[in-house]
């Protein structure tokens, strides 16, 4: 699908969103380690500790979530590029 | 069993806690590679107009990614210890007890002079094993609140001023940070560029490479260049993504600070007045302070040592880096702690914005917040205590309350406050007369470092 444009090819924007686009998925994947590992923040038996390791898991998986939707719209964006290009013949 | 009772936890459940944890940070260290490989392929033949913003925004999320890698790599680490303590003093304190329940079941009913040998050592080794017991638990209980301070601390850098919240808050506050805020489904492209603000916001753009990768070592010349940071130069050389991120939050900071320097040093004249009138009303105590003086004390004492031959002990410093012989984390150990840098530009933006309403209460937080900056800039100088910088900073937890205004107070009042604010003067003065000796022994240590506390804040701001 990809057209060559200036010496290149949209193929290869295309290739990079996908692979995005997967690590997006792979990326949201490691939330459900973080959440795992703050589930077991009662064996510590320390309320403080509970609590604080209960924030940072917290903290952590919303990160990998937002990290999630950033990388999903940087594979978007690559892959719309890519589009654009080739419905403009590559130019 | 009453104090030959072992703490409650699950030594088990931490472990797999650490496993999760680990795991975490060695898929995210996976992914991020992915994701830098997935930018630099996008971008290699990309030439449209908004290329460059696409490589920016993906050398963010290589370094948000890494915020998040290091964090649990820590994480799992800190949890890691205290599972260890925890296995510990339940074992030693169940063994306690076995040998307190054979000795007492070794007691019998007569009164017969063996008897009452036995009934006498079972009384006197449950007396004593009850004691060991309870200054074990205590330790443990310590070492829970430094953990937790630590685990605080590591969800402070993903997302700043996060005490005081529930999980729920703190998503919320992080998915407004990063941008994604009811990004559930599909997006506009527009909506696609918006939510990656954030990512470009976590690299300076000078500092990413044409192929959407973060020039780590751009990035180490520039904190090397900045002053207080100069402590790891030729220490830092090719940075993993863990060290990576923490070295762009620091460049980071570094420009927030220097976005409120020209406030900063007009606002502490601003703290140091009611610093005064706090301790002469009494809301401090005067234990209190004393004890918050004699830690300073000693931190000054050792600067005072270490002056006598700083290169050497920097030249020791160093060596001690390269060597990753730093106690218990090695070398990331010290970039962490290098990370105490970071706190300067919250406390910096606490001092301007405290955030309550009251404003006495206000002013204790930013009294708080500058003796933080102070004790970081004290540890952080060139040529001040390098090596307070790598074993003192992590020890350096300024204590919420009033008393830490006195400790700011006295800290600031070197050369630079004590001659410049004439009523900081009179009020140090007047400290000075009702203090117990301890307080003054403090002072007089302290206005010799004044010229030093001079230089950390040029150095700084």
């Amino acid at each position: 699908m990809g057209v060559p444009y200036d010496g290149g090819d949209t193929a290869t924007i295309e290739a990079g969103g996908s692979q995005l686009v997967a690590s997006a998925k792979a990326v949201g994947g490691v939330a459900a380690g973080i959440d795992h590992a703050g589930s077991l923040a009662g064996g510590s038996g320390d309320p403080t500790i509970e609590a604080a390791l209960r924030r940072y898991t917290a903290a952590a998986s919303a990160m990998v979530s937002a990290l999630h939707t950033q990388i999903g719209a940087a594979g978007q964006l690559a892959q719309n590029a890519a589009a654009d290009l080739d419905a403009a013949g590559g130019h | 069993m009453g104090d030959l009772t072992p703490p409650e936890g699950e030594p088990g459940q931490l472990t797999h806690c650490t496993g999760a944890l680990g795991t975490v940070s060695t898929d995210l260290g996976t992914q991020k590679t992915a994701v830098q490989h997935g930018v630099a392929t996008a971008l290699e033949q990309w030439k449209g107009p908004r290329r460059d913003d696409f490589a920016h925004a993906g050398a963010g999320l290589q370094v948000e990614i890494a915020m998040v890698q290091a964090s649990s790599q820590k994480v799992a680490g800190l949890v890691h210890e205290y599972g260890l303590a925890l296995k510990k003093t339940q074992d030693d304190i169940r063994a306690w007890a076995a040998e307190v329940e054979h000795a007492e079941s070794r007691v019998g009913s007569g009164d017969d002079p063996d008897s009452i040998r036995a009934m006498q050592h079972a009384a006197q080794l449950r007396t004593q094993l009850e004691g060991e017991a309870r200054q074990a638990a205590h330790r443990l209980k310590q070492l829970a609140t430094t953990i937790a301070g630590e685990i605080d601390a590591e969800t402070d850098l993903l997302v700043p001023k996060s005490e005081s919240l529930d999980p729920a808050a703190i998503r919320r506050r992080v998915f407004d940070q990063l941008g994604v805020t009811g990004l559930d489904g599909p997006i506009t492209p527009a909506q696609a560029w918006a939510s990656l603000r954030s990512a470009e916001a976590a690299v300076p753009k000078e500092d990413v490479k044409s192929d959407g990768e973060v020039d780590w070592k751009e990035l180490a010349d520039q904190i090397n260049n900045a002053g207080p940071a100069q402590l790891l130069a030729g220490t830092i050389g090719p940075l993993t993504g863990a060290e990576g991120w923490a070295v762009a939050r620091f460049a980071g900071n570094l420009r927030d600070v220097a976005r409120v320097e020209k406030n900063v040093q007009t606002i502490f004249a601003d703290i140091v007045g009611p610093m005064s009138d706090l301790y002469k009303s009494g809301i401090a105590g005067m234990g209190d302070v004393d004890a918050q003086l004699d830690f300073a004390s000693q931190v000054a004492k050792l600067e005072r040592t270490l002056a006598g031959n700083p290169e050497e002990s920097t030249a020791s410093l160093l060596s001690k880096l390269k060597a990753g012989g730093i106690p218990e984390t090695g070398f990331l150990g010290a970039v962490g702690k290098f990370l105490g840098v970071v706190g300067v530009a919250s406390d910096v933006l606490t001092i301007m914005n405290p955030a309550v309403e009251n404003e006495t209460e206000g002013n204790v937080i930013r009294g708080a917040a500058g003796l933080n900056i102070v004790g970081t800039g004290m540890a952080f100088a060139p040529g001040m205590a390098t090596l307070v910088g790598i074993n003192a900073v992590a020890d350096w937890v300024p204590v919420a309350g009033q008393v830490v205004m006195i400790g700011t107070g006295l800290f600031l009042a070197g050369d630079w406050a004590y001659h410049k604010f004439g009523w900081f003067h009179d009020g140090v003065d007047g400290v000075g007369h009702v203090a117990s000796e301890g307080a003054k022994k403090v002072w007089d240590g302290v206005k010799d470092v004044g010229s030093g506390i001079k230089h950390v804040f040029s150095s700084i701001f």
